[in-house]
């Protein structure tokens, strides 16, 4: 017992210490869902049900759709730029052929 | 009307939409809109990024004093798991020992936070509400801030009618969604004899929407979820809760009767008035949760 | 200092917590990365509601749900439940939030078309509008 609960709690600093160093978001965000669903089996461990069915719907469901809903609108409006500005270059260049 | 004062009241009203609201002419606005903004100060950014080495040092060094300073506290914090905690006094024990006869509902937790500690979660529900509506505020697109170049982003990704064509997406999600929502309802209405509540269940409803909405487009869900239910039953499950909330605390509060039939613990229709309101809850959050998903994705339910 | 040790041991649900607040502080405070910044956020909120549970847990005694109809609930039996409900609060609002914090991001990207902070704050302040 006393090893797996050392083993959730190491697994969630792990996650946490790679969400906040990482450099690319997305895979921030997707060991953020890993804590959460970790958090959700310690609130099983310590006796709380209605916490463990919160978190694992709303941590691990909810929140983290919606990062991923906004890292798609910021690397969406990022790639429609640049492809407006090679659209434009390529314009400009076969304009000048 | 005079003509000043219907200036004044357009001024205003586009001040609310956050349009410019001086004296310019539609072109102006829309070149100064427009304009991508072409080059940074360098200067600043050079100095900020010479000192950002120094920066992240001297900010785990702080991080790592709090933590020691918070380590000694926590060993001289009352030890985990002990009985004579003084956290575990005579307020626990009222709840655990007179719960059941009191509210009638066999999950002590959630008899708890609906009735001994109805403000909390009405005070939950209201920031949930609030919430909703300045995602709705910030998000919403309408006929007057959509420009040609945002229609154009929506549909060359396909963002505005999104549709999987993937098969095996298509039959999982079909085997699935109908056992998702029904867990959902399950724990909604069985707050009151098992774990959960108005709270997960919602969240579990409002997941299931968000992915059949996923999976099958987005005008699926708007047969039966469109803009005017979303706001009847968001409006409608605040005020209702609020008015239960008002007779409760009038009539209950201060050791009064409040005359609410409590029945037989462990049935479903037992526990007075706990499982309307996790219902109601439930609903409210079900509606909420799609809203952000809707107005994150397309700016429109 | 065996003591301390066996001490920081039964206490491990608080030190982990502290170590999670203190890696989401500084995620908050010093990563110029706006998404980020909202992940040391929700970091933070998840150490506070562990330390929050972790205190009203009991030794040997289960979860507060009743089964048994026929005798009044003894407190020898459940745990502490007052924590947990001020927890359950506390997940919705860290929800909402989190959800108005990132549509505050998709709009500054909108005006800004960055999530880096040093780079909206050198734009804002050459005046670009």
């Amino acid at each position: 017992m006393a090893f797996v609960e050392v083993l959730l709690l190491g697994f969630l600093v792990a996650c946490a210490l790679t969400a906040v160093l990482h450099r690319s978001t997305m895979i921030t965000i997707l060991t953020y869902m890993g804590f959460s669903v970790v958090m959700s089996v310690i609130w099983m461990l310590l006796q709380a049900p209605d916490l463990a069915i919160t978190e694992a719907a709303v941590g691990a469901g909810v929140s983290t759709a919606l990062y991923f809903l906004t890292l798609q609108k910021i690397r969406e409006l990022k790639e429609s730029e640049d492809a407006e500005e090679e659209r434009r270059r390529k314009a400009g260049e076969e304009g000048r052929k | 009307m005079n003509p000043s004062n219907r200036n004044r009241v357009k001024a205003f009203f586009d001040w609310v939409d956050g349009e410019e609201w001086c004296a310019k002419t539609p072109d102006e606005v829309v070149a100064r809109q427009e304009k991508k903004p072409a080059h940074r100060s360098s200067n600043d950014l050079d100095a900020y990024r010479r000192f950002r080495r120094l920066n992240q040092a001297v900010g785990a060094l702080f991080c790592i004093t709090l933590a020691v300073v918070l380590t000694m506290v926590v060993v001289n914090l009352p030890l985990f798991g002990d009985p004579s905690n003084p956290t575990n006094n005579e307020v626990s024990a009222r709840y655990i020992e007179r719960g059941i006869a009191e509210t009638g509902s066999a999950n002590l937790v959630g008899g708890m936070i609906l009735s001994y500690r109805v403000f909390d979660t009405f005070g939950e529900s209201s920031v949930l509400f609030l919430a909703a509506t300045c995602v709705t505020i910030l998000l919403r697109r309408d006929r007057k801030n959509t420009t040609s170049r945002d229609l154009r982003e929506l549909h060359s990704d396909g963002l505005a009618d999104r549709k999987d064509k993937d098969i095996v997406l298509r039959t999982a999600v079909l085997l699935l969604l109908p056992v998702s929502v029904m867990v959902g309802f399950y724990v909604m209405l069985f707050g009151h004899l098992s774990p959960g509540g108005g709270f997960s269940g919602g969240s579990i409803l409002g997941g299931g929407m968000i992915l059949y909405s996923r999976t099958f487009g987005s005008d699926s869900v708007r047969k039966f979820f469109n803009e005017h239910l979303y706001h009847l039953v968001k409006v409608v499950c605040l005020m209702c809760y609020g008015l239960i909330l008002i007779y409760y605390v009038f009539t209950g509060s201060n050791g009064l009767d409040n005359h609410i039939w409590l029945g037989i613990p462990g049935n479903i229709i037992s526990s007075g008035i706990i499982m309307p309101i996790n219902v109601l809850v439930g609903f409210e959050v079900a509606c909420t949760i799609y809203a952000f998903y809707a107005l994150f994705s397309e700016g429109e339910m | 200092m065996s003591d301390f040790l066996s001490t920081l041991w039964t206490q491990r649900y608080m030190f982990t917590a502290v170590i999670l607040f203190c890696i989401g502080a500084f995620s908050l405070v010093f990563n110029p990365n706006l998404i980020k910044k909202l992940i040391g956020f929700d970091l933070m909120d998840g150490a506070i509601y562990m330390m929050l549970t972790s205190a009203g847990y009991i030794e040997g005694r289960i979860a507060p749900i009743v089964t048994d109809f026929s005798a009044t609930p003894s407190v020898e039996t459940y745990i502490n439940p007052i924590p947990t409900g001020l927890v359950l609060t506390g997940i919705v609002v860290s929800v909402s939030v989190t959800a108005f914090a990132l549509a505050l991001v998709v709009r500054i990207y909108k005006k800004y078309h960055t999530v880096y902070l040093d780079v909206i704050m050198a734009s804002m302040k050459k005046g670009v509008d």
